[in-house]
C-alpha cells in the first residue's frame, strides 16, 4: 500500500527530496528538547555545536517547502485560492495556539495558588499580575500574550500569512525581494523594530527579521532548477563554510569549558556578544547558511541513510511538520512542568524526552495513516486534493 | 534493526551520563563544578584597596530584601554570610558588606538610581544582581542589554569593580516565563565586557540535581534548612571567587 502510494506522489508530483523531510523532522525533534529549558538532552542538539540552531533550520525549510508545496499551485490556480488553502493552514496553526494558551492559563492559575519555598516570594509576586485570564485572552488572540516557549508558532503564524503576497511576488520578481528582505532585516535590528508583546516587550522572534531566513528558503526552492554554482564559488564557500563552523563550534564550546572560551580575543568578544537570537544576529545567520552549504553538499538526495528504517520516522515527521510542531510545542510545554512540578532529575529529564519523541513520531504515524486513507486514487486525480502539498507542508 | 535502535539508544545514554558525572565533584558540601567558579577576569580596585590596607566595601544591589529571603535572620542572609566569609579569607583588612535592594525593579531602572547610590556609598566592588524582574515581565531583551552595559559604564566610572550575579533556580514563576534569553544575554554581556558572572541559577540547579538541597520539602523547617544551604553556599562560592579575582 506504502510503495503504490509513494509511486503516485512520485509520479504526480515530482520526486520527493527526503532530506528536506528529514531536517525538518530533526528540527522539531530539537526544538522540543531545546524548550524544556535546561534538559541536558538538549546537549544533543545543533545549539551546543554552532551559533545558530534548529529554530533556523526549521523556518528555513519551512519557507523551502511552502514554495515546493503552494509554487505550483500558485501558477494553474491563482492568488486566491491558493492564498485560501495557506490561510487554512494558518487557522490550524491559530487554534493550536489558542488551545496552548488554554493550558497556560490553568498553569498560572495553579502557580498562582501554590505556596513554594518562600525564597521565590519576590519571584511569584511579579508572576502574579499575569493571573489576569480575561485580560490575557483578548492579548493572545492578538498574538500579543503568549505563553513561555512559545514563541516559534506565532512566528510561524505570521510568516505563512505573509506567505502567499510573498510567493505571488516572489516568482516574479526573486532578486528584488530577497533584497528588500534582507534591507527589513537590517533595518528592523538596527532601528529595534519589532511586533509587540503583551504586557510589555516584542516578541522573542522578531518576525521582521526572522522574515530573511525564511524568504532566503523560498528564494532557494524557486531556484533551485537553475544552473548550479560556479566552480569557484564552490571552492570558495568548501573552505570558508567549514572555517566558519569551526569557529562557531569552539566559541561555544567555551561557554561550558572556561579554558576554551580564553582563546577569544577581547576585541572579537566586545564585537560578538551578545548574539542576538530574537533578530537573527548576523552571526547565527551566517551559521546557519554554513550549515546547509556544508550538509546540502555532503548529503545528496539520493543518500542511503534516509531510506533505513531508523531515519523514517523522523522523516515521517518532518512531512506531517504542521502537527509534529503544534504537538512538540505542547509536549515541551507539559514537560517542562513535570520536571519543575516533580523530579529534574537527569533519569526523568531522560524519561520526559524520549517520551515526547515517541509521541512525536507517533503522530506522524497516524497522521501518515490518515492521509493514506483518504488518498485518491491515480487516474481520478483531479488536481485540488492531492497528498503530496497537505503533507509536505 | 531493533537491536541497533536500543544500541544506539543505550549508547548515547551512556554518553550523556558519562558526560553528566564527569561534570560535577560530589565532594564538601556546598561544592560546585570547577567551570562554574573558573574566571581569567580580575578585580583591580578590590586588589588596590587590599594592597593598601584601605577598607574593602561591597555594595550587594538587588531586588531582594536585605533580611534575605527564607532565612530566619538576616544575619543568615547571602550579603551578611559573605562579609564574614571575606573577613575570614582577608584577615586584618576592614571588610563590610552593604545590601541594598529594591524590590520589582529592572535592570534599567537600577541604573536609573545606580550612580546616585554610588556617590553615596562610594563601594570598593558592587555586586549586582539582575534579570529576574527583566525575565518574569518579559522586558525587551535588548533593552535588558542595554541597561547592563549602561550600569557597566556607571560602576567603572564610579572607580569600583563590578560582579554580575543571575537569578535563582527553583522556583515556580519560571515555569511561566522562560529565564534562558535572560540568562544567556547576561552571560554573554559579562563576556563581551570582560565582568564577572556570579551563575547563582546553574549553582543551584547543581546543588538540587545533585541532592545537597531539597527544594519540595514544605514543611517550615525543611524550607528553612533549603534557603540556609542556598544562602551559605552562595556566599562562600562567591567568597572564593572574589578573593582569587583579586589576588
Amino acid at each position: 500500500m506504502e510503495a503504490a502510494v509513494s509511486t503516485t506522489r512520485t509520479s504526480t508530483t515530482g520526486a520527493r527530496d527526503l532530506r528536506l523531510d528529514f531536517f525538518r523532522g530533526l528540527a522539531l525533534i530539537f526544538i522540543f528538547l531545546d524548550h524544556i529549558p535546561a534538559n541536558r538532552l538538549s546537549w544533543l542538539t545543533v545549539r551546543n555545536f554552532g551559533f545558530s540552531d534548529a529554530t533556523e533550520i526549521f523556518v528555513f525549510i519551512s519557507g523551502y517547502t511552502a514554495v515546493v508545496a503552494y509554487g505550483g499551485a500558485m501558477h494553474r490556480f491563482g492568488f486566491r485560492r491558493t492564498a485560501a488553502r495557506v490561510l487554512h493552514r494558518v487557522w490550524r496553526l491559530y487554534t493550536a495556539h489558542i488551545f496552548l494558551f488554554v493550558v497556560f492559563t490553568a498553569q498560572i492559575a495553579y502557580v498562582a495558588q501554590s505556596t513554594g519555598n518562600s525564597m521565590f516570594s519576590e519571584e511569584m509576586k511579579i508572576v502574579g499580575f499575569l493571573n489576569e485570564p480575561h485580560v490575557n485572552l483578548v492579548q493572545a488572540l492578538m498574538l500579543k500574550f503568549r505563553p513561555v516557549n512559545m514563541d516559534v508558532l506565532p512566528l510561524y503564524i505570521v510568516l505563512l500569512i505573509a506567505f502567499p503576497v510573498l510567493l505571488w511576488v516572489m516568482q516574479r520578481r526573486v532578486a528584488a525581494t530577497l533584497l528588500a528582505s534582507s534591507s527589513l532585516w537590517l533595518v528592523a535590528n538596527k532601528a529595534g523594530w519589532n511586533f509587540p508583546a503583551y504586557p510589555e516587550g516584542g516578541w522573542a522572534f522578531n518576525p521582521l527579521c526572522w522574515q530573511l531566513l525564511f524568504v532566503l528558503g523560498a528564494g532557494m526552492a524557486l531556484v533551485r532548477s537553475a544552473p548550479p554554482l560556479r566552480a569557484g564559488v564552490i571552492r570558495f564557500l568548501w573552505i570558508a563554510a567549514p572555517a566558519y563552523l569551526a569557529f562557531s563550534f569552539i566559541v561555544v564550546l567555551g561557554w561550558n569549558v572556561p579554558q576554551l572560551a580564553a582563546l577569544v580575543p577581547d576585541a572579537l568578544a566586545r564585537s560578538m556578544y551578545p548574539i542576538n537570537k530574537g533578530n537573527l544576529d548576523v552571526l547565527r545567520l551566517v551559521h546557519f547558511l554554513a550549515l546547509a552549504f556544508v550538509v546540502s553538499r555532503l548529503v545528496r538526495p539520493s543518500a542511503g541513510f534516509l531510506h533505513w528504517r531508523i531515519t523514517r520516522p523522523v522523516i515521517r515527521a518532518g512531512s506531517h511538520s504542521l502537527q509534529v510542531f503544534c504537538l512538540g510545542i505542547f509536549l515541551a510545554f507539559t514537560g517542562h512542568f513535570i520536571l519543575v512540578e516533580f523530579n529534574d532529575a537527569f533519569a526523568i529529564q531522560a524519561l520526559v524526552s524520549v517520551a515526547g519523541i515517541a509521541l512525536m513520531i507517533l503522530t506522524a504515524e497516524v497522521a501518515d495513516w490518515y492521509k493514506r486513507g483518504s488518498v485518491v486514487p491515480v487516474g481520478r486525480s483531479t488536481g485540488v486534493e492531492t497528498p503530496g502539498p497537505g503533507g509536505r507542508l | 534493526m531493533r537491536n541497533l535502535t536500543l544500541s544506539v539508544l543505550a549508547a548515547a545514554t551512556m554518553l550523556l551520563l558519562v558526560v553528566d558525572a564527569g561534570m560535577g565533584a560530589a565532594g564538601d558540601n556546598c561544592d560546585v563544578p570547577q567551570n562554574l567558579t573558573y574566571s581569567d577576569v580580575e578585580l583591580e580596585w578590590v586588589r588596590a584597596a587590599l594592597k593598601a590596607g584601605k577598607s574593602v566595601k561591597v555594595l550587594v544591589i538587588g531586588t531582594a530584601p536585605a533580611a534575605g529571603l527564607g532565612v530566619r535572620s538576616p544575619a543568615e542572609a547571602y550579603p551578611a554570610r559573605l562579609e564574614a566569609e571575606l573577613a575570614r579569607r582577608w584577615p586584618g583588612q576592614n571588610v563590610t558588606v552593604v545590601n541594598v535592594s529594591w524590590p520589582g525593579a529592572t535592570a534599567a531602572a537600577m541604573v536609573d538610581g545606580m550612580a546616585a547610590l554610588l556617590a553615596v556609598e562610594r563601594p570598593t566592588l558592587v555586586i549586582w544582581q539582575t534579570g529576574t524582574v527583566d525575565a518574569l515581565r518579559g522586558i525587551d531583551i535588548n533593552d535588558f542589554g542595554d541597561a547592563l552595559v549602561n550600569g557597566e559604564k556607571i560602576v567603572g566610572e564610579h572607580e569600583a569593580d563590578l560582579v554580575f550575579m543571575n537569578s535563582q533556580f527553583g522556583g515556580r514563576a519560571f515555569t511561566l516565563r522562560d529565564a534562558s534569553p535572560y540568562l544567556d544575554f547576561l552571560d554573554q554581556v559579562s563576556r563581551g565586557r570582560g565582568v564577572i558572572m556570579f551563575p547563582r541559577y546553574a549553582m543551584m540547579r547543581y546543588w538540587v540535581d545533585n541532592g545537597m538541597v531539597n527544594f519540595s520539602d514544605n514543611t517550615a523547617a525543611g524550607q528553612s534548612k533549603a534557603a540556609t544551604f542556598v544562602h551559605e553556599c552562595i556566599a562562600r562560592n562567591l567568597a572564593e571567587m572574589l578573593v582569587h579575582a583579586a589576588q
